[in-house]
């Protein structure tokens, strides 16, 4: 597999990672693409004996991201789950808006979410990992990334049951 | 149903929706896995301004790797003064080679540049049971202090001098290698003749005066 196809096929989902950790797009884009440099540097390192691609490559988003959150508590800059999402200032079509509206939701649904919690739930629903792979990447037991899967899926549905219901 | 068993049951028939990409046809939890499906769905790649640009950069990056890592190194200015000493140090390592453990010049004192200096005995440090053929020859370092090396033009220019000896046909007319008793005027001694020269070697007497020379401040 060449760094290209690498790209080709592990950008959106390595974004999505990003994105439920960081709210705003354009840090989004910054972390992502410090995450793709760095695997791009390392891409001559990856032996795929010692695992597949995919863990590899979300152990260094994993780091980016936990260096970007370290960065930014250590800044003491408002965190960026508190700030509001820039208002878009082109007008949208209604579906547009309206799916808009729906991933935001899930997305503060998210942000709501303790940082480990959150963090499986990326990992989870970004990088096609299996439970097994992602105890082994945060040190978790399989059984306890399974527990904290459900209730984390059951507070996000309990939040957006309440908020969808206004 | 224990919190346990749901999880176990929930991750179960999230794995199946996960694989084949649609949820299964009954559920325990209908909510949560739908939910879940909602998030599996959920695509928010479209915001990204850098999709494109950032892969002909990194495409780019891959082909030409190695300039761009020197391009790196140089951005870094520890690794640029790390890279200038190296340079001086390497410039520096045939000058090492050349004069190797050379001493550093001491001027001579005044007197004893006209003596003759006794050679250094071997140390009983050195090692002993080192083969000779082990050690390295090393090249005699051309040092400017007490000893000093005498240019080839020079010795060259200088005149060959006559062998001190009186040839042999004045002393031994028979040529031949021999000795004989002689009786110099001081003394017994013994003429040896040689080939090409004789050799005189004879028996006095001598006292300190002969060899030392007493000289009055």
């Amino acid at each position: 597999m060449t760094f290209t196809e690498l790209y080709d096929r592990f950008f959106n989902k390595v974004y999505n990672y990003v994105r439920y950790h960081v709210r705003l797009p354009a840090e989004t884009d910054d972390i992502t693409g410090r995450i793709f440099e760095a695997a791009l540097h390392k891409f001559g390192t990856y032996r795929a004996e010692r695992g597949p691609v995919n863990a590899w490559l979300f152990t260094i988003a994993r780091n980016a991201v936990i260096d970007w959150a370290r960065g930014r508590n250590r800044r003491g800059e408002i965190s960026l789950e508190d700030a509001a999402e820039p208002a878009s200032a082109e007008p949208r079509p209604e579906a547009a808006l309206e799916r808009k509206e729906e991933a935001g939701q899930v997305l503060e649904a998210v942000a709501a979410l303790d940082e480990r919690s959150r963090d499986i739930i990326a990992l989870k629903f970004s990088s096609g990992m299996n439970n097994r792979e992602i105890a082994a990447m945060t040190g978790l037991g399989e059984s306890n990334v399974g527990i904290l899967l459900f209730r984390a899926v059951k507070k996000m549905q309990a939040a957006l049951e309440a908020k969808r219901k206004l | 149903m224990k919190e346990t068993e749901q999880a176990e049951l929930f991750n179960r028939e999230l794995d199946a929706l996960l694989l084949e990409g649609k949820a299964p046809s009954f559920s325990s939890d209908p909510g949560a896995l739908s939910l879940a499906a909602e998030l599996a769905a959920s695509d928010f790649s479209g915001e990204s301004l850098i999709k494109e640009s950032l892969r002909a950069r990194l495409a780019g990056g891959e082909a030409g790797g190695l300039i761009k890592a020197l391009r790196e190194l140089f951005a870094n200015n520890y690794a640029r003064a790390a890279m200038a000493v190296a340079v001086v140090v390497v410039s520096l390592l045939p000058l090492v080679h050349r004069y190797p453990g050379r001493v550093p010049e001491v001027a001579a004192p005044a007197g004893t540049a006209s003596r003759p200096v006794k050679a250094p005995a071997a140390r009983a440090s050195a090692p002993v049971s080192r083969p000779a053929a082990a050690r390295k020859p090393s090249r005699p370092a051309p040092a400017k202090g007490l000893f000093t090396s005498i240019p080839m033009a020079k010795l060259e220019a200088e005149p060959i001098k006559d062998f001190p000896i009186a040839a042999p046909a004045a002393l031994s007319p028979e040529g031949e290698a021999g000795e004989k008793e002689a009786s110099p005027e001081k003394g017994p001694g013994a003429v040896f003749e040689t080939g090409s020269a004789t050799f005189l070697l004879e028996r006095r007497v001598i006292t300190p005066a002969d060899i030392f020379e007493r000289r009055v401040i």
